[in-house]
């Protein structure tokens, strides 16, 4: 069974290592980038595309919602669950009004985050 | 035809004569009262054309009374105000009403002052309007008093906004590093786990303790700013309290040796609020209630219903609160008077947190203790359907 491939970006080079370990051991494919450059967002290569995108709100110089937006009304990405994060509890209502299938708070409750991952990949 | 006495004429006359002096002399009450009163007092007749000065007034501005005389007072007031002076007055004059106004008045050394001036129309005893009579006074150390004490304000209510700014991104800042060693503890804690290194495992799993004791620091710090500025939201829903209350002892079972959590007495019951939030509350109450009674080896739980609400109450037996700080331990920054007891560590913010929220859920918090016996913190919350019925007005805020 192929594993299900995870997109995780966000600025933080230390997050992404600890995520892509810990999703890595859970069986995941872990895909990690610091921008938006390096993936198929920017790449638009429709084989590269993720079975769950997670997605930092606040990237340096790009904005999590504005990306969720774009990716959501697109007919080619708009069936790809994206789960935001944020380390402002408070901007849950703001992911889910840019479409978000999910949020959740920086720092990670991880067995809240690896369910719902799994909630999306099963 | 009747005769006249021959003293009628006379009484009249003399009658005459006293009415004179007596209007005399109230003329000169007037006068005198006018210019010994440390205000400045004047008249106009019905055209609005001043007819009187007092020493107060030429006093202010050392011009003459001719000079004074109709309009001629405008010419003290302050260009940018004259206008605006001079339409107000006239204004109530028609419509003989009282009035009041602020203007600027040249001092005899050139200065303009700010002088609060009220006029009220005068009538004869026959109701017939015959002018006004005012009186001004300098209030130009209350203004400049005002505007420094508004300044100050301003300078004041911008301060606390930089800091609660400040404590906010700093908080923001803190959890970015937070999150990563925390995923990093998570991946070692499995991989520990399935190597089978039982020491490794131990030593993760007390970091993470602490970790998550850092985390709620930097919650506490972000919930002290949100209740500042009005931000703390609530996610209400009905949930069952007993079970909050069994689950928070669970978790935090796990973190104390010393302490044995006690649930002594228990029924189900619903309340309408933040669960999360109560969760918080409960988990202060039980972090004090096991920090504060370093030489006892247990904590007890109590969750029973009192008519139409629902206390959950936890008892210490350690160091205890002295009578007369049974309330202030609920304020912002609170530390405890006694020296002995400022050994103990903490920021003097969870209590006033959990009392706030508290608060927002229209329930009460209070604790009964004794110094050295321990201590009792009791949370009452309504019950879920008197809440429910009351949603609407104690909704987020």
């Amino acid at each position: 069974m192929t594993k299900k491939k995870i997109l995780i970006i966000d600025d933080n080079p230390d997050i992404l290592l600890g995520l892509q370990a810990l999703l890595a051991d859970a069986g995941y494919n872990v895909e990690v980038s610091e921008q938006i450059q390096h993936t198929f967002l920017a790449t638009h290569d429709a084989s590269d595309l993720p079975d769950v995108l997670l997605l930092d709100m606040l990237l340096s110089g790009q904005d999590g919602r504005k990306i969720t937006k774009q990716l959501k009304s697109q007919d080619s990405t708009k069936h790809i669950p994206i789960i935001l994060f944020s380390a402002y509890p408070s901007a849950e209502n703001d992911a889910r009004l840019a479409g978000a299938n999910d949020f959740i708070a920086k720092p990670f409750d991880i067995d809240a985050l690896l369910a719902k991952i799994e909630h999306f990949t099963s | 035809m009747m005769l006249e006495h021959p003293n009628k004429n006379k009484r009249g006359i003399d009658t005459a004569k006293n009415f004179a002096e007596a209007l005399q002399e109230s003329e000169e009450r007037f006068r005198l009262m006018a210019d010994t009163a440390p205000v400045m007092i004047w008249m106009s007749d019905i055209t609005g054309s001043c007819t009187y000065f007092n020493k107060g007034w030429l006093d202010f501005t050392q011009r003459t009374i001719e000079q004074e005389y109709g309009n001629g007072w405008l010419e003290d007031v302050h260009p940018d105000e004259r206008e605006r002076c001079f339409t107000t007055y006239m204004s109530h004059l028609h419509k003989r009403e009282p009035f009041r106004m602020e203007y600027r008045l040249r001092r005899f050394d050139g200065k303009y002052r700010w002088v609060l001036d009220h006029g009220v129309p005068r009538f004869t005893p026959c109701g017939i309007f015959a002018g006004y009579i005012g009186s001004g006074i300098d209030i130009t150390e209350l203004k400049e008093t005002e505007e420094k004490l508004r300044q100050s304000i301003t300078e004041r209510v911008e301060l606390e906004q930089r800091k609660d700014e400040f404590i906010s991104k700093a908080s923001h800042e803190l959890k970015t590093p937070v999150t990563s060693i925390k995923t990093f503890a998570q991946v070692l804690a499995n991989r520990s786990k399935k190597r089978g290194d039982e020491e490794a495992l131990r030593f993760i799993i007390r970091m993470e303790a602490q970790l998550n004791s850092l985390i709620r620091l930097i919650g506490d710090l972000l919930d002290l700013t949100r209740l500042q500025t009005g931000k703390l939201f609530l996610h209400k829903e009905i949930f069952d309290l007993d079970q909050l209350v069994v689950e928070t002892i669970e978790n935090l079972q796990g973190t104390t040796q010393t302490h044995q959590l006690l649930l002594e007495q228990c029924i189900p019951i619903q309340v309408y609020g933040d669960r999360e939030r109560i969760m918080q509350v409960l988990f202060n109450l039980l972090t004090n209630a096991i920090k504060y009674s370093p030489d006892a080896q247990k904590v007890l739980l109590r969750v029973e219903k009192e008519g139409d609400q629902a206390i959950v109450s936890v008892q210490d037996f350690g160091i205890g609160i002295a009578q007369d700080q049974q309330t202030k331990i609920f304020e912002r920054f609170y530390q405890a008077p006694n020296e002995s007891q400022r050994t103990y560590p903490g920021l003097g913010i969870g209590l006033h947190i959990s009392q706030e929220i508290i608060k927002h859920h229209s329930g009460k918090i209070w604790v009964n203790s004794n110094n050295g016996k321990g201590s009792t913190f009791r949370v009452m919350l309504p019950l879920q359907k008197e809440v429910c019925d009351d949603k609407e007005k104690n909704s987020d805020y």
